[in-house]
């Protein structure tokens, strides 16, 4: 029987993990016994391309040799070298999923359907190209899932029926950070409110240990640091060593250099004032105070450092609940919601029980709208402004119509534009546009036509919009599947290979 | 919307009024011939035989004759013999001028209905068909209507106006232009003013347009101010106001070309000397502004103080604040001018914005309370964390990305 997996495609780790016979989510070890994954790729001696902890080496010595931190670049037209060779995010993402697949693989002997997770801040490319990856990597991925929600729905489960009211998932992981305001009864999770910082993990701390580092070797040799005597990978164990210690020194090019755990939290601070804020307005969004919500959750590498569970205590006046391995909930909640969504007539008896109370709804994380002319009030004038149709936050399913008219007499066309933004902007220069077409009108016609806007977001995450033009009914439809499912057939790696 | 509704329902009025005194003798004369006592110009003619010279008169009246609660206007009142000598396709003509200055001024009206045909200035016509000799308006009939509700004379305050009613010819019909024609144009039959005075609430047409030329001046100097907020005037910033003099004058041709680019450049070079010596108030210019502006050209003001600040790249502390003031003291609503704020803002390289800059780069009044600020602060998180995940690689998102690190320096100012 083949079996259901769940993926945590990390920006610095990842991890895969599947249910159990007794329906209970756990972590596929590789090869050499851990749990994690370093998400870095690079090319062998022989041409093949290695992911894991080989490539962090390599990648840590020589970075023109390997990739890494792609992930932070999914959906764009960024490419990172290797050997002189360029990789789209995409393909490389499709790698290191290639390897997580190899490893499910061995240790399960066949595997069925997957979830792959993403930051609740994606973009609609980034979610489209992450679902790529995963086709090309050979998995069967029919949905995709927030990392927080994952992460929810684990701590859910592994509290079996005891959570009752409204919690704080609190994810920062190697790049990004999310935080979710989840209701949960039991088993069930209702997502009230998701928002990430994209740029904001662990990888930006290692930075900062960096730049103390760079100026520290300058003030005692009067000569700048080269990047590759202290790499990120360097950095990244210091870090670690400033969770447990006060200070640490280190030797870079013979020189001893102290840094104390406060130079540390002061160089990231402005980071963890970022993270706050974002804790803040997901607490407003959800509409609640800080002193509604029971627990707070962590999930990702990154919630270790001290200073980060300060914060979390001040920002929502509780210590946070740190019972789990943090690399590994959200992993294992994908493979909980691969479960649920899945097919289950592929489950056991006892894997339909335990997950048969598993509910998860989820929210919009994002704003959609379209562009339209608006009369600016302000300035007497008309101008282009964005309308936003689905506000972020709504329940999901959910649909909206809204009614725009045409401008002129004998206006032929409209244009449709889908947009997305993660707060209710107006200004069209700030939104994304993800999808652009026209809606054909018939000519002769004065103005002031009624057009019918409607977008609909299904469970499945598969927004759909009508441009409708109601006296003629002419119509235009778009059918955007969010969680990237499209006609099911798997692309092939070869498309991504290096001529 | 609502005023649109008012001033429709006074044009409903308006027509149905004419309808119904036109129509009256009409009604009567269509009534006898119904009746089989002869025919209907038969009788036209009887009802208009035996009269008084033809004579106008000026009174109020509702403008729905029969609907004593609809608005009041001056009607335009005709009776007597029909001025002419020939059978005529005739119609009346009023049109209202402003003599308050000694001088006859033409007076403009919003209404399509009535405005002449090239112009925007009040003419009201009533075609009343075929008038022949001897025969006339047995009693007092209205032939025109002066709205003084929906006219806009030169300037405000009391107006001393002139309704100035002509009868015409249809066939040959006279050129009529901002209320004035020839004087031996053979279209006119016969005219008449009459004077009447009305009290104008609101800026007069020609007010209007001094005090748009003068609310450029003001702009123009508020950015000269702007730029000279550093000490000096640098070239890309001279450059700025030099394009929003070209754009401010290339609707016009000649004399009025010449006219506005003196004013304008006078206005330059007496604010930048103004600067040069310290004696250039932006409390007065903005005073005034208030004053004379409109709310469109206010903003335009603004937009061209921050179209200086990012002259030179940079979002200088000095400049921004400033430019804070300057859009408070006009009253502007703060959240449309975040958003000219945050278009510059984008493009300009914030870092090197001091951190003593931070509450001028982000908007806050250092006055505020803390928690105010924090607000603020919260809310400038969330649009500039949406526009690092939306704007595409580049400039603008490196400097969203530095926006989002200010705020959170400024978080930790306020903590």
């Amino acid at each position: 029987m083949s079996a259901f997996i769940g993926i945590d495609l990390g920006t610095t780790f990842s991890a895969v993990s599947t249910i159990d016979k007794t329906g209970r989510p756990l972590i596929i070890h590789d090869e050499d016994g851990e749990n994690i994954v370093p998400s870095c790729v690079s090319e062998g001696d022989e041409g093949q391309m290695e992911v894991g902890d080989t490539a962090r080496k390599t990648w840590g010595v020589s970075p023109e040799r390997a990739a890494a931190r792609f992930k932070r670049d999914m959906g764009t037209e960024r490419t990172h070298s290797i050997n002189g060779k360029n990789f789209s995010p995409t393909q490389l993402s499709s790698f290191v999923l290639k390897k997580l697949l190899k490893i499910a693989n061995k240790n399960l002997g066949s595997v069925g359907e997957a979830v792959v997770t993403i930051p609740a801040n994606f973009s609609t490319e980034a979610r489209e190209a992450t679902m790529t990856a995963a086709k090309s990597a050979g998995l069967k991925v029919n949905y995709i899932i927030n990392e927080p929600t994952a992460a929810a729905l684990y701590y859910a489960f592994k509290n079996g029926e005891d959570l009752h009211g409204v919690y704080a998932v609190y994810d920062l992981g190697g790049g990004t950070f999310d935080v979710s305001i989840i209701r949960v009864d039991g088993q069930d999770v209702e997502v009230l409110a998701s928002n990430g910082v994209s740029k904001l993990g662990g990888d930006d701390f290692d930075k900062v240990i960096i730049g103390i580092v760079k100026r520290k070797y300058a003030q005692i040799t009067g000569d700048p640091l080269d990047d590759e005597d202290f790499t990120l990978n360097d950095a990244e164990e210091e870090k670690k060593s400033l969770s447990k210690r006060k200070s640490v020194t280190l030797k870079v090019n013979r020189k001893l250099i102290e840094i104390s755990r406060e130079e540390f939290e002061e160089g990231i601070s402005t980071l963890i004032a970022q993270a706050e804020m974002l804790c803040e307005s997901t607490i407003e969004e959800a509409g609640i105070s800080p002193c509604d919500i029971r627990e707070i959750f962590l999930a990702g590498g990154s919630t270790r450092v001290p200073l980060v569970r300060e914060s979390v205590t001040r920002v929502f006046g509780k210590e946070p609940t740190a019972s789990v391995n943090v690399d590994e909930v959200v992993a294992m909640g994908a493979a909980l919601y691969a479960a649920y969504k899945g097919d289950k007539s592929k489950l056991t008896e006892t894997q339909k029980h335990s997950i048969g109370k598993i509910r998860v709804s989820e929210s919009t994380s994002k704003c959609f709208g379209t562009i339209a002319v608006t009369y600016d009030q302000h300035r007497d004038q008309p101008t282009l402004s964005n309308s936003v149709i689905i506000m972020k936050g709504e329940k999901i399913p959910c649909s909206v119509t809204e009614s725009f008219y045409t401008m002129s007499d004998g206006q032929t066309s409209v244009a449709c534009r889908l947009t997305e933004s993660t707060a209710p902007e107006t200004d069209p220069r700030f939104v994304k546009i993800i999808w652009e077409g026209a809606l054909e009108l018939p000519p002769g016609r004065p103005e002031g036509q009624e057009i019918k806007v409607t977008y609909a977001y299904d469970e499945n995450q598969i927004m759909k919009c009508a441009f409708v033009d109601v006296a003629t009914n002419r119509r235009t439809d778009i059918d955007l599947s969010m969680s990237g499912s499209d006609d099911g057939q798997a692309i092939s790696i070869e498309q991504f290979t290096v001529e | 919307m609502e005023i649109l509704a008012i001033i429709g329902v006074i044009i409903a009025w308006v027509f149905i009024g004419q309808i119904l005194s036109a129509g009256a003798k009409t009604v009567t004369a269509a009534g006898k011939t119904a009746l089989g006592k002869g025919t209907f110009s038969e009788n036209l003619e009887l009802q208009f035989q035996g009269m008084q010279p033809f004579e106008v008169k000026l009174e109020d009246g509702n403008i729905d004759t029969d609907d004593k609660d609809s608005p009041i206007v001056k009607q335009i009142m005709g009776k007597g013999l029909f001025p002419v000598t020939r059978p005529v396709n005739a119609a009346c003509i009023t049109s209202i001028f402003d003599k308050t200055s000694g001088e006859y001024e033409p007076v403009i009206c919003v209404l399509d209905a009535f405005q002449e045909d090239e112009s925007l200035v009040y003419q009201h016509a009533l075609p009343i068909g075929e008038v022949k000799p001897n025969y006339g308006f047995t009693s007092w009939v209205r032939l025109g209507v002066a709205i003084p509700q929906m006219i806009q004379p030169p300037y405000t305050g009391k107006r001393e106006l002139v309704a100035v009613f002509r009868l015409v010819d249809i066939d040959n019909l006279p050129s009529i232009k901002h209320g004035f024609h020839q004087p031996d144009d053979p279209g006119i039959l016969w005219q008449k003013g009459i004077d009447f005075t009305w009290e104008y609430d609101a800026k007069g047409y020609l007010e209007q347009s001094e005090d748009r030329d003068e609310a450029q001046c003001l702009s123009l100097k508020l950015g000269v101010a702007v730029a000279m907020s550093d000490g000096s005037l640098h070239s890309d910033e001279g450059e700025i106001l030099k394009q929003h003099v070209m754009k401010l004058i290339s609707p016009y041709d000649g004399d009025e070309e010449q006219r506005l680019k003196e004013m304008y450049n006078t206005a330059l070079r007496e604010s930048y000397k103004a600067a040069l010596s310290g004696d250039l108030a932006v409390s007065s210019l903005t005073k005034r502004l208030n004053e004379v502006a409109d709310p469109a050209q206010k903003f335009e003001a603004v937009e061209l103080c921050f179209e200086i600040m990012a002259a030179d790249g940079i979002a200088e502390a000095s400049e921004l604040t400033l430019i804070s003031k300057i859009a408070s003291a006009l009253e502007l609503d703060l959240d449309e001018v975040n958003k000219l704020r945050d278009q510059k803002i984008v493009s300009l390289d914030a870092s090197q914005s001091s951190s003593d800059g931070v509450e001028s780069l982000l908007g806050i009044d250092p006055d505020w309370p803390k928690d105010k600020v924090r607000k603020h602060l919260l809310g400038e998180f969330q649009k500039w964390n949406n526009r690092l995940n939306t704007l595409d690689d580049g400039e603008e998102r490196r400097n969203a990305q530095l926006m989002l690190e200010k705020i959170a320096e400024a978080r930790k100012k306020y903590a």
